[in-house]
């Protein structure tokens, strides 16, 4: 004689013709969670999946890779070119984490910089999101700073700049950009 | 499209700065330092064994009390006064990528003070004993430390006959984009490696000093100016007898 083997609740219950209603009642529910589910995917896009990023659309509307590819392997990018410049010094600016929050770091109302990891912030409130611890900056920095030179060095720079006529801060730089865009 | 024109207006403006640079004399007392020597590498080649970078120091020159060439590099670099951070750490913690030196000769009492730094050599021993290739030298001749994989042992630390190297001990926020460094990890003088990388062809000690005492160049390039000096004139390798071939050579020791 054989026992028959339980193997789910499922043959448990086609067993025991008393459950019967209960398979009925656990097949229409289902039923009606495909059925919404199918109704709401038409209206679910990717973009509304996720906390709502706060993104500069100032220093550009183009990431150097589409969203969704960006979203899924901007980590693979960055690891790859973090080899490629600390070991061969190759400092190119499509995956260098630079450049990320050189875009990606925003400004408050007193104009200055947000840290890209503060909460809400571009790279924090997705990792938030997905609670991924986030490593980068507890070594890089965590938004953009002007090159510094020394003063000695700023010095002499300023000196030259005097003598060709060159502008001499970042402001004057986007003056003459902002002219030229308006041309 | 405005951040194009920006960049377009900054390259013209270098391209113009090192034309004029070649010249020497840019207004009436106003020098130039020597920009350009070294040939802007490619963003996307790999730094390659034919140069190799380093430092001649004149300690001759190198003035008394003038410790100009330590504050550039904390503020190009981003350690000590040039960052908010460390401040919880105590003199023997804190960063310390270059730092001057004083020596007395007992016969004479003459004293005279050198800066002292990463040696960038070329049998390195803080790359013989790191246990995870953190600590590492590049094709060019820089020693360089993988924050990446350092897991903040410090053996190299104890290994290098030059004391070159700090390790952080705590948070910190204020780096530079260029210079990345954090808590629990080894850190040195990276010949700054990323001004090199940019090709500005100097370092920003050299380009600080007042007294031209620190002179940057390719040891391998027979016509570049650190060259022709060390073939005009006595240079000294501190700690010489451990064969290390240092990158840093010194005059007037």
């Amino acid at each position: 004689m054989f026992a028959q083997p339980v193997t789910s609740k499922w043959v448990l219950a086609t067993t025991n013709p008393a459950n019967l209603g209960v398979i009925v009642k656990q097949i229409r529910n289902l039923f009606i969670f495909l059925t919404l589910s199918l109704v709401m995917s038409g209206s679910v896009m990717a973009d509304s999946v996720g906390p709502e990023l706060k993104i500069n659309r100032a220093n550009g509307d183009k990431c150097v890779l589409p969203a969704d590819e960006m979203r899924k392997d901007h980590m693979k990018h960055l690891q790859h070119q973090r080899d490629d410049t600390m070991r061969d010094g190759i400092r190119t600016e499509k995956f260098s984490l630079k450049e990320c929050i050189n875009c990606h770091a925003n400004k408050d109302e007193a104009d200055k910089y947000i840290p890209v990891n503060a909460p809400g912030e571009f790279c924090q409130s997705c990792h938030a999101y997905t609670s991924v611890k986030l490593d980068c900056f507890e070594c890089h920095a965590t938004k953009p700073r002007d090159t510094a030179f020394h003063p000695i060095v700023s010095d002499k720079m300023k000196a030259f700049a005097d003598v060709h006529d060159a502008p001499k801060t970042k402001s004057m730089l986007d003056t003459i950009a902002a002219k030229a865009g308006a041309k | 499209m405005n951040e194009q024109k920006i960049d377009q207006y900054r390259r013209d403006f270098f391209t113009k700065a090192t034309a004029t640079a070649a010249t020497g004399v840019i207004a009436p007392g106003v020098m130039l330092m020597q920009v350009g020597q070294a040939q802007a590498r490619p963003l996307d080649q790999a730094a390659s064994n034919k140069n190799r970078w380093g430092l001649l120091i004149d300690s001759n020159k190198c003035a008394d009390g003038c410790s100009d060439c330590v504050k550039a590099c904390e503020s190009e670099n981003a350690w000590g006064s040039g960052s908010t951070d460390e401040q919880k750490s105590d003199a023997g913690q804190k960063a310390q990528w270059i730092r001057t030196v004083t020596l007395k000769n007992k016969l004479t009492s003459k004293e005279h003070q050198l800066p002292m730094m990463c040696q960038h050599c070329e049998q390195p021993p803080c790359v013989d004993v790191c246990p995870t290739g953190a600590s590492f030298k590049r094709a060019d001749g820089i020693v360089l430390v993988d924050k990446h994989i350092c897991i903040g042992c410090r053996y190299c630390m104890m290994a290098c006959p030059y004391k070159a190297r700090s390790f952080i001990h705590e948070d910190l926020h204020d780096q530079s984009p260029d210079v990345p460094r954090g808590k629990g990890t080894v850190e040195s003088c990276t010949l700054c490696v990323h001004k090199i990388d940019r090709g500005d062809g100097t370092t920003a000690c050299a380009e600080a000093c007042t007294h031209q005492a620190i002179l940057f160049g390719d040891l391998n390039d027979p016509n570049s100016t650190i060259s022709i000096e060390m073939k005009k004139h006595a240079t000294t390798q501190i700690r010489a007898d451990l064969n290390l071939n240092t990158g840093v050579r010194y005059r007037g020791i």
